[in-house]
């Protein structure tokens, strides 16, 4: 309950700084966010001195309408950001609401997923516990030095991103990626309607296509409007902490934590680290944890788990 | 040595009207019938495939490459043999070579064309391909294994355009005697200009020294380039720095078989007892037991090095293939494709044709298999559990499609040979009667 | 295969259909409520908005409810003191401004009431919800106190045509980052001492900034009962300068294919460029042996 009203109050926040910006036009250094479109209407307001101000009616759009982004700008990504992950097992109980929410957002294949949530033990007698893996977006990605076309390609942000209309269809990347993260649309995806006609943009993944790759995208299309991923602020329990590492800071929508601070404070460690990929996704380890591991094996009410 | 002590008494009209190209008999025509039946069967398949997608397949996301990637392997490891037989024994002078040249030089041409089809069919967006030329990234092993490919297909096709030269020279001639009339036309246009002259005849000799020198490596890196398509991952059974001499090893070694094979089958369809002789299939056996035994080493090495520390990520995947759902297959292919020929042949008496044939055929369907463990168990064993994917994607067997499309490639891949030897000399009518010349005392 | 078909339409026509979703709600209303919410903000001491929210709580799920028409007043529900009509859009948000002909209205009251009243429709009766506020400004400023690098804020509401500090509000101090803000010091939220001032000291060493080293303090009031939603922004020079890692821009090899490896371009061209020139060399030669054939038939024919 707790982390549901943190989550609308961090959205809500979100909105209020981004119009702020947008209505002082004041230059932002970290936030892309004075993009959001002027729509060059002028309304004139009120301001709590009593004046009458001439505002741009973008002001009181609830929605922010962002510039649309070209493919070049995709594949370069955003400049002076270095985006990162925390996810703090500690609070995870494999509620898989992240699943759902990416899912839905993503459109996947009702069978498939770009979030798993493992049930993992490392050894016999070792703690057993919840792990959600998203894409790891490598710095050093094994997917995208194999792709023969680019269609796969890691941006300065960090992020590594599918070109559906681009990728061949080869699943090189599939077999490259040590982390399993990537699903392939074996068949045609089921799209809400409208959806396929759409224009394909790497940023929301949308629309999936048939014969290419898909997986887990940190959804820069939300960064952009001031937003976080959707695996971030559907999880209940704050798990999953997002963030620019440039920045040094990730946040779950409640809680915002010095990146820095944080891994090195509840050691911090990376997935498969042998094997030199570097990782943009942290882990905190599953101590002191908020649930019993039993809790996650509850089964969900098979409604929820549709979506 | 005299390798031609069987020809000794034919005339060289009686080597040429032996060695032309034959009209279908009956059981060619059945052979060829069966052939295009299984090459229809699997281009319907593809048809089904191309409409529904991949989705046709067994295929999942953990393996996400089935037998399409493993025949692919075996295609191009077979095509190896064309620069063994011909660029090797050439560069080293073995006198016996003259009758399994062309045969192995073709078998090269018609895989590595069918390694290439089978790439195009593994793909979820064929008309995708040219994204390799306009988008092409050189960091990719794909792309250097596309690169690398089709400079063997050229460089294959060129070593079997110019020694067939002569001979075409040689049907024009022997018109009147030739059944094979409807391609006439096509050898006045391939090779009308080839007389024989003296020039000729050394830039043509220069030519294919030239070229066996360079096919040697290229055949050395399409087979290596192959193996890194698995090597440059982390997996389990990929990540080996052994992977390319132990695909080139195992490539010879099918290619020889598959050569074995071919030579069996050519000298008892077309009664070749004079020109493929005991002698050639005693000669090949030693060679197959040596690259048995050359590419056992190596899965010696493969496997008996990881299962020694066996290591968390390894233990599942040595276990699957050593004792589990693999062992099945892993000890036929190690048994049959290795070991039994290997026993077969180091006898004298194991190295006669119907012996010889037997062990071959163990040899490359041990071979065919073989390919199938590189590639799938190690994709059922990623680094993270299997969890939150469909259940059926644990597990791996083929779809009637799969088999259907796979088995009109090697469909496809017999029908290039029949079709070859329909009309063309299946062993150099040429070097047949120069040999004769240069070894007959006179 | 056919049942997730249908699954997936289901849940896409409940999520996407627009005010179908309304009315679906609407009839499950013994499940689920629809719920109203008013709320005001006040961004950077400049212009108010208000915003209206509905949502459908179902279980401990909240969604958002879009396509409702909502009319916003002040004061009273009057047609004279229609603020504006919205309709939420996807995220269940709408907002209104003051516009300029309440002015008189505005500047003769410090403390102000808005109600929001929803379109009552067959399937859904007419909400409503109204919130009063107390016309404040938020100031940041910093200030060091024994060298230490301090932030304070002040609530202040209007008392006549006065801004007076407010005691004991709480707020937020924080560094403005991507997402979220993070808190300056220690303590998650301030609150503002007997003479309305919030100190909060700047714990924040060696942040990264921008490349100069700006970092953006925000403060801010949140949901506050008397004075509502209100938040100001203010550019320091504390930071971290940081300069963009440049690292992405080598030749590497997951790099784009025009930033391959020179070595790897360098080998690989030598390579290719090598067998294909010997290659293109034998074709020649054919050619070469087409000539010569073409010429010894002519001389044959001639000497015929």
């Amino acid at each position: 309950m707790n982390g549901e009203k943190s989550r609308r109050e961090f959205l809500a926040a979100g909105l209020l700084t981004t119009l702020a910006v947008a209505c002082n036009s004041k230059k932002s250094p970290f936030t892309p966010e004075e993009d959001v479109k002027a729509s060059g209407e002028k309304v004139k307001l009120l301001s709590v001195d009593g004046e009458i101000i001439e505002v741009d009616k973008a002001f009181l759009k609830p929605v922010p309408h962002m510039p649309s982004v070209s493919n070049d700008e995709i594949r370069k990504g955003i400049p002076g950001k270095k985006f990162a992950m925390v996810i703090d097992l500690s609070r995870c109980k494999n509620l898989k609401k992240c699943q759902s929410a990416c899912n839905h957002m993503h459109n996947v294949h009702s069978e498939q997923n770009w979030i798993k949530v493992y049930e993992m033990q490392d050894a016999d007698k070792t703690a057993p516990y919840w792990q959600p893996t998203t894409c790891m977006h490598c710095d050093e990605p094994p997917c995208v030095k194999v792709c023969p076309v680019g269609a796969t390609f890691k941006r300065q942000d960090g992020i590594v991103l599918i070109d559906s209309d681009r990728c061949i269809g080869c699943r090189f990347c599939m077999a490259a990626c040590p982390y399993s993260t990537r699903v392939f649309n074996w068949e045609e995806p089921i799209l809400p309607e409208g959806v396929a006609e759409q224009e394909y943009n790497a940023e929301t993944s949308v629309p999936q296509k048939r014969g290419t790759v898909g997986k887990c995208d940190f959804c820069p299309d939300m960064t952009r409007m001031g937003m976080l991923p959707h695996c971030v602020s559907a999880c209940p329990n704050g798990v999953f902490f997002f963030g620019d590492i440039n920045e040094d800071s990730v946040t779950n929508g409640s809680e915002t934590f010095r990146f820095s601070d944080l891994v090195k404070d509840k050691a911090g460690y990376r997935l498969l680290e042998d094997l030199g990929t570097k990782p943009s996704v942290y882990y905190l380890p599953p101590v002191n944890r908020n649930f019993k591991f039993e809790d996650g094996l509850k089964k969900e009410e098979p409604a929820e788990k549709k979506s | 040595m005299n390798n031609v002590e069987n020809t000794k008494k034919f005339t060289p009209e009686k080597i040429i009207s032996d060695l032309l190209p034959q009209q279908f008999g009956r059981r060619g025509v059945i052979w060829t019938g069966i052939l295009l039946a299984i090459c229809c069967i699997g281009a319907f398949a593809y048809i089904q495939q191309l409409r529904k997608g991949l989705v046709v397949t067994n295929m999942g996301d953990y393996v996400s490459w089935g037998i399409y990637i493993s025949n692919f392997v075996f295609f191009v490891a077979i095509s190896l043999v064309g620069s063994l037989i011909t660029a090797i024994f050439r560069l080293a002078d073995v006198p016996w070579r003259t009758p399994l040249t062309r045969i192995s030089e073709i078998i090269a041409v018609s895989a590595i064309t069918f390694a290439a089809l089978i790439i195009i069919v593994d793909m979820g967006r064929p008309e995708r391909m040219l994204f390799l030329f306009t988008h092409g990234r050189l960091q990719s092993p794909i792309m250097w294994d596309v690169i690398v490919i089709s400079t063997y297909f050229c460089t294959s096709l060129l070593l079997l355009y110019i020694t067939l030269l002569p001979d075409i020279k040689i049907m024009i001639g022997a018109k009147e005697k030739m059944s094979t009339t409807p391609f006439y036309k096509l050898y006045k246009w391939l090779g009308n200009f080839w007389k024989g002259t003296e020039r000729q005849e050394k830039i043509r000799d220069k030519s294919i020294t030239i070229l066996c020198i360079t096919i040697i490596p290229v055949a050395f890196c399409i087979h290596t380039v192959t193996s890194w398509l698995f090597a440059t991952t982390y997996r389990p059974g990929w990540d080996s720095t052994n992977f390319g001499a132990y695909f080139v090893s195992g490539a010879f070694l099918v290619g020889a078989g598959g050569v074995v094979v071919a030579m069996y089958v050519f000298r008892k369809v077309y009664k070749l007892e004079h020109y493929i002789t005991e002698r050639h299939f005693d000669k090949m056996g030693k060679i197959l037991v040596l690259l048995a035994l050359l590419y056992l080493y190596f899965n010696v090495n493969e496997y008996l090095v990881p299962a020694f520390k066996m290591k968390k990520d390894e233990e599942a995947h040595l276990v699957g293939l050593f004792t589990g759902e693999f062992a099945p297959l892993f000890w036929f292919a190690i048994i049959v494709g290795m070991i039994i020929p290997i026993i077969i042949l180091v006898f004298k008496k194991g190295r006669k044709p119907n012996a010889m044939f037997v062990a071959g055929v163990m040899v490359v369907v041990g071979a065919w298999f073989k390919r199938y463990l590189i590639v799938t168990p190690t994709l059922l064993h990623p680094f993270l559990p299997k969890y939150d994917a469909p259940a059926k994607y644990s597990h791996y067997f083929p779809s009637w499609q799969e088999w259907a499309i796979t088995a009109g490639s090697l469909a496809g891949v017999l029908l290039i040979i029949t079709f070859f030897a329909r009309v063309f000399p299946i062993i150099s009518i040429y070097k047949t009667i120069t040999d004769h010349e240069s070894e007959l005392p006179s | 295969m056919k049942v997730n078909y249908h699954h997936k339409l289901i849940i896409l026509l409940f999520f996407l259909a627009g005010t179908t979703a309304a009315k679906i709600q609407a009839q499950d209303s013994a499940a689920a409520t629809t719920i109203l919410s008013l709320r005001y903000f006040l961004p950077e001491n400049k212009v108010p908005y208000i915003e209206v929210n509905t949502k459908k709580k179902t279980g401990r799920i909240f969604e958002p409810v879009k396509g409702v028409a909502v009319n916003v007043y002040f004061n009273e529900t009057s047609e004279r003191n229609l603020l504006g009509k919205i309709t939420t859009a996807s995220n269940g948000i709408g907002k209104v401004g003051i516009p300029a002909s309440f002015k008189a209205a505005w500047d003769s009251a410090t403390e102000v009431k808005f109600l929001a009243v929803s379109d009552s429709s067959k399937e859904q009766e007419s909400l409503n919800s109204d919130v009063t506020i107390k016309k404040a400004i938020l100031i940041l400023d910093t200030a060091l106190v024994d060298g230490v690098r301090n932030v304070t804020a002040q609530l202040k509401e209007k008392k006549g045509s006065e801004w007076i500090a407010v005691k004991e509000i709480e707020m937020k101090v924080g560094v403005k980052r991507l997402g979220g803000n993070l808190t300056v010091g220690d303590a998650d939220t301030y609150t503002s001492d007997s003479t309305g001032l919030v100190s909060a000291a700047y714990m924040r060493d060696s942040l990264a900034g921008d490349e100069k080293g700006n970092l953006i303090l925000v403060a801010k009031v949140e949901d506050n009962d008397a004075y509502g939603n209100l938040v100001v922004e203010k550019s320091v020079l504390w930071g971290k300068p940081t300069q963009a890692d440049t690292h992405f821009w080598h030749r590497t090899l997951w790099s784009t294919g025009n930033r391959a490896p020179v070595w790897l371009i360098f080998i690989a061209f030598a390579i290719i460029a090598g067998v294909w020139s010997t290659i293109i060399y034998l074709v020649r030669q054919i050619i070469k042996i087409k000539k010569i054939g073409k010429e010894y038939e002519r001389t044959a024919t001639a000497i015929k």
